[in-house]
């Protein structure tokens, strides 16, 4: 029993980790409290999931039962910055993890512009693209998820990513202008 | 691939600063899925909203969440929008803070209005005018109030009907305001305004089932009875400031009008209110027991009689059975019902002598209690309600051996098996039976037992559905396999009798919220007609006096009643803004027409 519960619990958090993190941030979380709240959010739909009164094994539910319990931790979370806010002097996490980014790895011009124009996408746009992209998660979970079909999943993602060309002006990337040449 | 889309790559590469590890993230949840109930529950404001917290600070949790329906109000609290809102009125503190402030609230308004009341219309046909004017403007807004309010009493929600009578303070202070714009905030106008006001709302409160699907201390009946007695109380304030000229009535007829609305309306009132003008005390229960010379409805009858004459008994009420006792004889002397003799047994009215008349004594005390043949184990009762007489006269013949003795307790305790198992279709009145049985002789059950068996099988048949017919809930169920599934099965005042009878014996069960039980057993108008009220009082009275059972603090009460003050405080503010209001003025005829000051008419 246990090594079953442990199984399904990996198996649970294996195949959400990705999108639910990606859909929070889209909510406007920073990527680090994004990963807090789906991390509470996972063990408060475990505990709870005797109360869950739908199939578990039907990734239609359970997304929209995992989405409804990080919503709600989403908007503790939301409260509760606000109070720190009237409270204390805080930096902005969105500078904190620049900074932190900055120090790992070298700035790469083309893939900072392409965040920024991530977040000037339409939100069901910047939703599927935040999820589905940020551990290359298959398209049924991120649908699960958002309560869509996989083909509502698979059109946002294309216009985002044609919204995001023409966000940033055209510009060809470097791995482009390879694969490019490699046709050639 | 287009060259017009950012590719997969990019994206990805774009978001890898942003992933997280895996195993740790997996570790996380994992660590506060081991801390997280022990957590949660040494958290008493764990399930509460910032609001309730915040409330929290200020008033301590006993009082805000003082009553025992908090627990499902903390459950709503973490909820949004309306379901938030409903959750805060849900909890007592808070639902009865919104009344009074807005009871004072609507006090300090009409006190404005008062002050600023102009003189107002003096002529009766303008009056007349103005008053259609006004309900050609706001006849919508009535109808939707009346709407609503028909409807909440039609579901039968009574702290649904809390709320609208609170938005009712708001609905009155409307009307009064209107009123006064259009120069008709007389006494005449507005006493009559909040008389139908409340005749209407007497009406819908007395829909029947209102507020049993709820917890409830007091009969709802009594809404009914608060209204209708805020009408009696403006009649008089009505009728003397009321010109003839504007009801289009003579004086002496406005009387009689007032009198014949006082003739229905206190019969009305005195029959709602009679569980609560003549309660049901000891005396009369003890009147009702000895005074029981006739059984109209046969065994059914004796039923009804056999648990008040037992409570009475027991309470040490010394009631003289002379009466029950000549019913018995006759009864024997004639049709010698099993179950009318099991009952008079039950209670001590049958005595030795009678034994030998009884016809079927001899056949049914030659099966009692015959050894099983080979190694079979002693049958339990079946049909169990009918040989409880054989048992009993055996006993006060003495007329048992110890080994008949021995195989009695068996078939007993076989039966308590029986029907504490999974496998039968279980009756509380038989493991009560069982029980009282083993006692009878003398080998009384030992508690412990069958408490947890027996505590499990209450937790099952109580009840908190109302069923389809909005009965009373709170109760305990006659059948666990109940049939007709789409009817649902509601509470039985017999079964609860017997279930708070073995709560005497195996304890108070946990799970099981006694103020439903206490809910389903309150004084009810609907009961007076089948005697039923006698069977609930001392019903009632039992599980008062269970051993280590709290009774309802007036926090309870005012909490749970919070439908009743709401619309005991609605009539007040009626009576209060109608004293409050001037008395018409009235021009006369010849006084108009001289061109002199108008005066004041008081009629």
């Amino acid at each position: 029993m246990g090594g079953e519960t442990r199984l399904d619990l990996t198996a649970f958090i294996n195949a959400y980790r990705g999108p639910l993190i990606g859909l929070i941030a889209s909510w406007g979380a920073p990527w680090v409290d994004a990963a807090d709240i789906a991390q509470d959010s996972f063990s408060e739909a475990w505990i709870n999931r005797e109360a869950c009164l739908g199939d578990w094994n039907d990734p239609e539910f359970l997304g929209r039962w995992l989405r409804g319990v990080a919503l709600n931790q989403f908007r503790n979370w939301a409260r509760s910055k606000q109070h720190r806010h009237a409270r204390t002097t805080t930096v902005s996490p969105a500078i904190l993890e620049q900074t932190a980014v900055s120090a790992e790895s070298a700035p790469d011009e083309h893939l900072e512009a392409l965040r920024q124009a991530i977040q000037r996408l339409p939100a069901p746009q910047r939703e599927v693209v935040l999820m589905h992209y940020l551990e290359e998660t298959s398209v049924i979970e991120v649908a699960a998820l958002l309560s869509v079909s996989v083909k509502t999943v698979e059109g946002r993602l294309y216009q985002a990513r044609r919204n995001l060309r023409s966000l940033l002006g055209d510009r060809v990337s470097t791995s482009q202008l390879v694969r490019m040449l490699l046709c050639l | 691939m287009p060259v017009n889309m950012i590719s997969d790559e990019d994206l990805r590469a774009a978001l890898l600063t942003c992933r997280i590890n895996p195993l740790v993230f997996e570790a996380g949840v994992r660590t506060q899925i081991a801390a997280g109930p022990s957590g949660r529950v040494s958290d008493p404001f764990a399930g509460f909203s910032p609001l309730m917290r915040s409330a929290a600070a200020f008033l301590p949790l006993s009082v805000l969440v003082g009553c025992h329906g908090s627990p499902a109000a903390a459950k709503l609290a973490p909820a949004t929008g309306w379901s938030k809102l409903l959750g805060y009125l849900a909890f007592p503190a808070i639902s009865l803070f919104v009344l009074f402030g807005a009871a004072i609230f609507s006090v300090a308004r009409i006190q404005k209005l008062r002050n600023d009341n102009v003189g107002g219309l003096d002529n009766p046909e303008s009056q007349l005018e103005e008053m259609r004017l006004w309900w050609v403007n706001h006849k919508r807004r009535v109808g939707v109030m009346f709407g609503v309010s028909l409807t909440l009493a039609f579901v039968g929600a009574s702290w649904l009907l809390f709320l609208f009578y609170i938005i009712s303070f708001g609905f009155l202070l409307f009307v009064l305001t209107t009123l006064a714009k259009f120069g008709l905030g007389n006494r005449s106008v507005v006493g009559r305004s909040c008389m139908i006001g409340l005749m209407f709302l007497g009406q819908t409160a007395q829909f029947a089932g209102i507020g049993n699907g709820e917890l409830h201390f007091l009969d709802q009946s009594l809404v009914m009875a608060v209204f209708f007695g805020g009408v009696l109380a403006l009649l008089p304030w009505i009728v003397s400031s009321t010109p003839a000229t504007e009801m289009r009535m003579s004086q002496g007829g406005q009387w009689i009008w007032g009198i014949v609305l006082v003739l229905i309306l206190v019969p009305l009132m005195g029959w709602i209110m009679r569980p609560t003008l003549w309660p049901a005390t000891p005396d009369r229960i003890k009147h009702y027991v000895e005074s029981f010379d006739h059984a109209r409805f046969s065994t059914a009858s004796w039923n009804q009689w056999e648990i008040p004459a037992r409570w009475a008994l027991q309470s040490h009420l010394n009631p003289d059975l002379t009466k029950p006792r000549q019913l018995l004889a006759t009864e024997i002397s004639g049709e010698q019902n099993l179950l009318i003799l099991s009952s008079a047994a039950r209670v001590g009215l049958l005595s030795a002598d009678q034994i030998p008349l009884l016809k079927q004594y001899p056949l049914f005390r030659s099966v009692l209690a015959n050894d099983p043949p080979g190694d079979l184990k002693p049958h339990p009762f079946y049909g169990f309600t009918g040989n409880d007489w054989v048992i009993r006269a055996a006993v006060l013949r003495h007329d048992l051996t110890p080994r008949e003795r021995d195989v009695l307790e068996q078939r007993l305790h076989a039966t308590l098996d029986e029907n504490l198992s999974d496998t039968k279709s279980p009756s509380l009145e038989d493991v009560l039976h069982a029980t009282l049985l083993l006692e009878v002789i003398d080998r009384a059950v030992q508690p412990d037992q069958y408490r947890s068996r027996v505590h499990a099988i209450l937790r099952k048949f109580h009840t908190t559905d109302s069923g389809r017919f909005q009965s009373i809930t709170g109760g305990f169920k006659t059948y666990l396999n109940w049939p007709a599934g789409w009817l649902k099965q509601p509470g039985s005042l017999p079964s609860t009798a017997h279930a708070i009878e073995l709560m005497e014996i195996y304890g108070v069960p946990e799970g099981i919220d006694l103020n439903w039980v206490r809910s389903f057993l309150k004084p009810s108008s609907n009961r007076v007609i089948s005697n039923e009220q006698w069977i609930a009082a001392v019903t009632l009275d039992r599980l008062n006096h269970l051993p280590g059972v709290e009774l309802p603090t007036w926090l309870d009460y005012l909490y749970y009643e919070r439908t009743l003050l709401a619309a005991a405080v609605l009539v007040g503010l009626c009576l209060y803004a109608t004293i409050l209001s001037p008395n018409p003025k009235i021009k006369r005829d010849d006084q108009d027409a001289s061109g002199s000051e108008p005066s004041q008419l008081v009629v």
